[in-house]
């Protein structure tokens, strides 16, 4: 991405800030990544990462004032997106770049990865505590704070999750763990 | 991860008393999650794409919190708009030019012809009067989730911590910013409404992560739908509720909501006989604000 054209549009925008273009740049391949762990699909993780990229620019100042760390705002927003599932509808992804790029992402063989099929199968908030687990390596208590969830909750979300996913993994290997 | 200590300090396996966690799954998932691929291509336009959407989300909160149906209606058109001229195929940053920047210069003038009605430029005048109804102030409902209240985008952050589980955000109208002022160094949070910039506050909500949204405590350009307010006084309070017991030197009544048995509307009322504040509640929460 050309950082001089896009801050170019921010001002011409005369955006909140053009640190919010800054930070859209700095933060888009985190977040797309991160959001793919979360949705479990390019086009989701897409529309989750654009939906909470825009609602955080449409008050960024005050983001940036009281959060004082607009990155993790940003993380638990998605995570909790993810969760309440709040987006209905799917817009074409503007976000990022899916089509006709075969050359530097193969959608294929990362999508037949047995775990991954398995995660996708996950309810939502088993999906977010995994990913926020495993993904964002947060702790019990910190998962509860993010996801607005007891301890109690997690706890037992987590062991769910992980028993679908080995008797999912068991039964696509055929062998026991 | 710091400071959790209880017994769970190794907290990233889950109990092993459920279920038998061997360390291979746990193992594959970071792996799994550590996977290049995992990655996506970023398109060449996202950030231009994100900027417009986030000012376009941010003129709509605008329209709806300010001069409702009307300008309201314009903006969804405007989006509409917005959204239709974004999703062509735009393979270079100026050549959006055209559709974002004809966006930046006054909101409503620059929705041009698929505005059905003329609308006033000014937005938000501190004059406006909104209802506190008895199920919330407009999309923030009492009893909806702590997740749902924040996804609506209408909180900011405030104070983080009201009471255990209890947190406390404002509803605010921000003003448009004009210039495009440095990220202000991270401050700790605190509930001072006076900084620069600070958005006009239309009232604060208390949300409850185990109950979901328990409080709007009403600013002062709210008005009860029986047209109670900041500044009522303790006559305009019995005759739009003639059940309200009036503390004869000053205090808190609280009056029942008719169309919502859940809630009761909380006046606090000062000794010369004023309305102070008020705010709608939930009949029965823990948290208190």
């Amino acid at each position: 991405m050309d950082s001089v054209e896009l801050g170019d549009v921010v001002q011409s925008l005369g955006l909140a800030s053009e640190d919010f273009g800054e930070f859209v740049r700095a933060a888009l391949p985190g977040l797309l990544r991160y959001g793919h762990a979360l949705a479990g699909n390019p086009h989701d993780a897409a529309d989750l990462v654009q939906g909470v990229l825009e609602r955080i620019g449409a008050r960024w100042n005050s983001v940036v004032r009281r959060t004082g760390d607009p990155m993790a705002y940003a993380r638990r927003a998605m995570a909790n997106a993810h969760v309440s599932r709040w987006r209905r509808t799917r817009r074409e992804s503007l976000v990022a770049d899916l089509p006709d790029t075969g050359a530097v992402w193969q959608p294929e063989r990362f999508a037949a990865e047995p775990l991954w099929q398995a995660l996708r199968a996950l309810p939502p908030r088993q999906r977010a505590v995994i990913v926020l687990r495993y993904y964002e390596d947060l702790s019990e208590a910190e998962i509860a704070r993010t996801l607005g969830i007891s301890r109690g909750t997690v706890k037992s979300q987590a062991n769910k999750a992980m028993s679908a996913l080995r008797t999912r993994m068991g039964a696509t290997e055929g062998r026991d763990r | 991860m710091t400071g959790q200590s209880d017994d769970h300090s190794d907290d990233h396996r889950p109990d092993p008393d459920d279920v038998p966690n061997g360390p291979e799954l746990d193992d594959e998932l970071r792996k799994l999650f550590a996977d290049d691929r995992l990655s996506l291509p970023v398109s060449r336009d996202a950030g231009a794409a994100v900027v417009a959407g986030a000012q376009r989300r941010r003129r709509k909160r605008m329209a709806l919190a300010t001069t409702g149906g009307v300008l309201a209606m314009a903006a969804v058109v405007f989006a509409g708009a917005m959204l239709s001229g974004l999703v062509h195929p735009v393979h270079r940053v100026n050549s959006a030019g055209p559709v974002l920047s004809t966006t930046a210069v006054t909101p409503t003038k620059a929705i041009g012809p698929p505005v059905p009605t003329p609308t006033p430029a000014t937005t938000s005048s501190p004059e406006v009067e909104q209802v506190l109804g008895p199920y919330g102030l407009g999309d923030l409902e009492l009893g909806m989730s702590w997740q749902k209240a924040v996804a609506s985008g209408e909180l900011h952050e405030s104070a983080p911590v009201l009471s255990a589980g209890c947190l406390r955000y404002t509803v605010a109208l921000e003003p448009i910013p004009t210039t495009t002022p440095s990220i202000a160094p991270p401050v700790p949070v605190t509930r001072s409404a006076g900084a620069a910039g600070a958005p006009s506050k239309v009232a604060e909500v208390v949300v409850s992560v185990r109950d979901g949204l328990v409080q709007v405590i009403a600013g002062p350009m709210l008005r009860t739908p029986e047209g109670v307010g900041v500044g009522s006084t303790k006559d305009d309070l019995s005759e739009a509720y003639p059940k309200a017991a009036l503390p004869p030197r000053g205090g808190s009544t609280n009056v029942e909501v008719v169309k919502n048995p859940m809630a009761v509307y909380v006046f606090d009322v000062s000794g010369a006989g004023t309305v102070t504040s008020f705010s709608l509640r939930m009949a029965k929460t823990d948290c208190l604000g």
